[in-house]
């Protein structure tokens, strides 16, 4: 295989951070660019034209999506971010996601399974920010499951915290690249060029919204997968921590 | 134009988008996998594909590691390849003689490559290996 020469690839934080984000709205840029220039064509058949609609609707939002968190991961490192901590549902938020990201598990044969959950507690949280983090822990987790496979989410209680959990079966994660998942560029050991690859700044800006949040974000690696808990205070703890 | 080709992207909507843009227009078969092991498959079972369109970014083993693979493939290492990446070709660090020796005959920029430019460069490259 052939070796990527070193001193091409951006160096500077600010080269990788403009090449990380480039790279991360190409693929849903390219497929709107690509479905619109087939919607000219005057001979495609109505079903079609519905179908491919629906598909820039849907990569439109997840690019928001995208720049959203990217903009609130910027925001937050340049001390701008001003969160909103609320009583949250995490089951909703959990669905919300699922929901909005729907498509783009399906067009891998994926299931997001949302577990259902036997509490009605709220976590304290940023809805923005936890929008945020969810959608790029699931967006990735769809990004690297196998085909067929199921994503699970579950909001379940642990050691008396919220803990969010977005479980997939996919290639998993390498013992050496767990070290460096959240670090701003950091990267597993993907296809080169690897500053190309995407899963470093999603990764790195959930850690970091949620840590705001005054949470944290823990990835358990299995055979068959991956697992990332995003663990919340409870709302009631929060308002008995302020006493 | 009757053209038998391979379709190497793991991208499900893009992979119908340019199956469906490039059957419906020029009467191509288009046959498709998601991932490097798949194309060796099908590789396998149609020894008369013409063209494969390959994605470098891709689950598994990468567009790199196909090209490697199918280099060592005497008997069907002549396929010409027409590579389709988000990527920038120089990023990879290969020379031309490295992408020739994979049988790489043109490298699309895939952001900027319609179904309609790919299309055109599938007609000119056919065309070519016909002459």
């Amino acid at each position: 295989m052939g070796g990527a020469n070193n001193d091409e690839f951006p160096n500077s934080e600010s080269q990788q951070l403009i090449a990380s984000v480039a790279h991360e709205l190409k693929s849903p840029l390219t497929l709107i660019s690509g479905l619109s220039s087939q919607l000219q064509n005057p001979a495609i058949d109505p079903s079609q034209y519905k179908q491919y609609v629906q598909r820039i609707q849907f990569s439109s939002d997840r690019l928001l999506g995208l720049v959203d968190s990217i903009l609130r991961g910027y925001e937050l490192e340049q001390h701008m971010l001003e969160l909103n901590l609320e009583p949250i549902s995490p089951q909703l938020m959990l669905e919300e996601v699922a929901h909005e990201l729907e498509p783009h598990a399906r067009k891998q044969a994926q299931l997001i399974a949302v577990r259902g959950t036997r509490h009605n507690q709220t976590v304290m949280a940023d809805k923005g920010c936890l929008h945020a983090v969810l959608f790029n822990l699931l967006d990735n987790a769809i990004k690297y499951s196998l085909p067929e496979s199921t994503i699970e989410l579950e909001a379940r209680l642990r050691r008396g915290q919220a803990q969010l959990v977005i479980k997939d079966y996919g290639l998993g994660i390498k013992k050496t690249d767990l070290k460096k998942l959240f670090e701003q560029f950091g990267r597993f050991q993907r296809p080169v060029p690897q500053w190309a690859t995407t899963t470093g700044l999603g990764l790195y800006i959930a850690k970091q919204l949620t840590e705001a949040m005054n949470g944290s974000l823990e990835l358990t690696r299995r055979k068959d997968g991956s697992s990332f808990l995003v663990n919340l205070q409870l709302s009631h703890q929060a308002s008995l921590f302020e006493l | 134009m009757s053209v038998k080709i391979l379709l190497v992207e793991d991208d499900a909507w893009l992979a119908e988008l340019y199956q469906t843009a490039l059957e419906f227009e020029d009467e191509c078969k288009v046959f498709t996998a998601a991932s490097a092991d798949r194309a060796l498959e099908v590789l396998d079972q149609h020894s008369d594909i013409d063209l494969i369109i390959l994605d470098m970014f891709l689950p598994e083993h990468n567009g790199i590691e196909f090209l490697h693979e199918l280099a060592s493939y005497t008997d069907i290492n002549i396929i010409p390849v027409i590579v389709l990446s988000s990527v920038y070709k120089h990023d990879f660090g290969m020379n031309e003689e490295r992408w020739k020796h994979y049988g790489v005959v043109k490298y699309l920029y895939k952001p900027s490559t319609k179904p309609k430019d790919l299309l055109v460069e599938i007609k000119k490259q056919i065309s070519a290996s016909v002459v």
